[in-house]
């Protein structure tokens, strides 16, 4: 039993060659082909004890809202997808400027002093936002060190908060591939980002129909993904509500893009407003944890 | 369609490999195929050479004929019935799973199958066997599998056991279990149970199905050699999606429907669906069809 080439990632016409001059299995390629050991390479296997203690080290991505940090177990994971959904107005923007600020708090605090890439598609990168969440955040952090005597800590600005988040302004769901293949190369240089925004993933999918949009998504999330699972960070999206039709034509309401999408993503938290400053939220979809309930205000 | 090699047969050297491979002459089949008297004509060999190494290439290379009883006997020594510690399950499976066979675990999302996959891993790594997690969109936590076995009161030492991929491609999917193969023979692996979660992420990416398919039929080719050869369990989580048909006019029409289409749907031996805390047996070879049985999940998985 050997692995036939046809099961690598060699384009037809490379095939076709290779299959007239008598290949067929990996292990009689004798000729010179460039990239055959990247063709070759197979992912690493890691023991369970490896994993876990890897995630250990990398950390979580704390929002700073303790009802919201102890329902995800402590936080946002690295390296997986987070999905916020809700109608508009629910905080979906709001909690992910937040992050946006909280991920560069140094690591003493629970921070992880890292960088944030907002990826906006629906012109929702509101920087005056920004800005207050970054005095507020500030004005916390400034209580904590005054309680802080071992570690000498640096004072944070809010100048130096709003150039460690980078936007990117998408359009549609091509420039959205795009943006992931820019991010590939921007993070060599930036390796310290911790955290990437789509806000929403669904505004440039919605122009897509069936098949197609299943294709775009599952590529999509496969090559950030794979970029996270490199770079140690965390991919936060934003989803909205859509109004479907269920037994005899009563009307329900559900998180847009469907049941394939949602087996994609690995944590989903549903956000409603309750009141000016209240917020509930549902943890519908988390490995870690049943699903569960709270309520909870953003910083201000 | 091995390619011919000078390590195949003493009578074939270097030179008359050349000879043949000027000829077009490069594989195991082609050299069957033509006409004794034509490579008799490329090569320098006699004859009765040519039968020699024909037949000597044929016995290696054709399949092997067993007759039914050594069959049934070399099935009954070899099996393993593997325990899945949940004792509902266990009893609609008549014992645990089966070496041999590819059960799929089928839901619509966020249904428990990953839950259910977790809970697989971990009891079965407890009977002191690897494990190996087949990973496509990053559900496998430690951090979940060390709360579960926190739950039980046991050690770290299980979860060096557990074996995980974590993969994106369906190319690399194939490499894997080309490679998990030679792993069980190098590295004597306690090999049993191999969890795959989930399928769908890797071929819902590419719209090219012709390709899909041909890659999928490699994929099931070398699952299905780890499940009869080397006496493996497969098992392999698959989502169902909900469709809507018919227009506000109409009354809609809702479908669900099992993912990665008709090729797949005749792959799996077994297949269970999870639904609303039940777990049903759809299809099946040798168990009953349509019995269910209650699950619960809760911190230590499911039980």
């Amino acid at each position: 039993m050997h692995q036939p080439i046809n099961s690598l990632d060699i384009p037809e016409n490379k095939l076709q060659e290779l299959k007239s001059s008598g290949y067929y299995y990996c292990k009689d390629v004798d000729t010179d082909i460039p990239t055959w050991d990247l063709l070759i390479k197979v992912p690493q296997t890691k023991t369970a004890l490896e994993l876990y203690h890897e995630e250990l080290k990398i950390g979580l991505l704390r929002t700073f809202i303790d009802s919201f940090d102890n329902a995800l177990g402590g936080g946002i994971p690295l390296k997986k997808i987070t999905e916020f959904c809700g109608q508009s107005g629910a905080g979906k923007t709001q909690l992910c400027f937040q992050l946006c600020v909280t991920v560069q708090l140094p690591l003493w605090c629970g921070g992880l002093e890292g960088n944030a890439v907002y990826i906006s598609t629906n012109q929702g990168f509101a920087s005056h936002r920004i800005r207050e969440i970054a005095q507020c955040v500030i004005k916390h952090y400034r209580l904590l060190k005054a309680k802080q005597t071992t570690i000498k800590c640096e004072e944070l600005t809010i100048e130096e908060i709003m150039k460690n988040i980078s936007h990117i302004y998408v359009t549609d769901h091509l420039e959205l591939i795009a943006a992931v293949t820019h991010l590939k190369e921007f993070i060599r240089d930036h390796p310290s980002i911790r955290l990437v925004v789509v806000d929403s993933i669904s505004a440039p999918l919605k122009l897509l129909n069936g098949q197609e949009r299943t294709t775009v998504v599952f590529s999509f999330f496969k090559e950030l993904q794979k970029l996270a699972e490199e770079f140690s960070f965390a991919i936060v999206i934003t989803n909205d509500i859509t109004t479907r039709l269920g037994s005899g034509s009563t009307a329900y309401q559900t998180p847009a893009l469907g049941g394939s999408y949602y087996h994609r993503i690995n944590l989903r938290v549903e956000l409603e407003k309750k009141s000016s400053n209240i917020f509930k939220a549902t943890i519908a979809k988390n490995v870690l944890k049943p699903a569960t309930e709270f309520e909870f205000s953003l910083l201000s | 369609m091995a390619r011919l090699q000078s390590n195949m047969h003493d009578l074939l050297t270097e030179e008359v490999l050349k000879a043949l491979f000027s000829k077009n002459i490069y594989t195991v089949l082609k050299f069957i195929q033509a006409e004794i008297k034509q490579i008799g004509s490329i090569t320098t060999l006699q004859y009765k050479d040519i039968v020699t190494i024909r037949k000597h290439l044929l016995n290696k290379h054709s399949a092997v004929v067993t007759n039914a009883l050594d069959h049934w006997n070399e099935l009954v020594s070899k099996t393993a019935l593997i325990p899945t510690g949940i004792k509902s399950l266990d009893r609609i499976l008549q014992g645990g799973l089966t070496t041999g066979n590819i059960y799929e675990i089928c839901g619509l999302p966020s249904s428990g199958k990953t839950q259910l996959c977790l809970t697989l891993m971990k009891n079965v790594s407890l009977l002191n066997l690897n494990v190996f997690w087949i990973d496509t969109k990053g559900d496998f936590t430690g951090r979940k599998m060390r709360s579960m076995l926190d739950a039980n009161g046991t050690s770290e030492d299980v979860m060096s056991k557990m074996l995980v991929k974590q993969l994106h491609t369906q190319h690399d999917l194939v490499s894997a279990l080309y490679q998990i193969k030679e792993d069980v023979y190098t590295r004597k692996l306690r090999l049993r149970l191999l969890i795959i979660d989930s399928l769908p992420p890797l071929f819902y990416q590419s719209q090219d199905f012709e390709r899909n398919y041909g890659v999928m039929n490699d994929f099931v080719n070398v699952l299905h050699f780890l499940a009869r050869e080397l006496q493996i369990a497969i098992v392999v989580t698959n989502i169902i999606t909900t469709w809507y048909e018919g227009d506000f006019n109409v009354d809609s029409a809702i479908t669900e429907k099992l993912g990665l289409g008709k090729y797949w749907y005749n792959v799996a031996n077994t297949r269970f669906v999870i639904k609303k805390d039940r777990l049903t047996i759809l299809k099946s070879n040798r168990l009953l069809k349509g019995v269910s049985c209650p699950i619960r999940i809760c911190d230590e998985g499911i039980v």
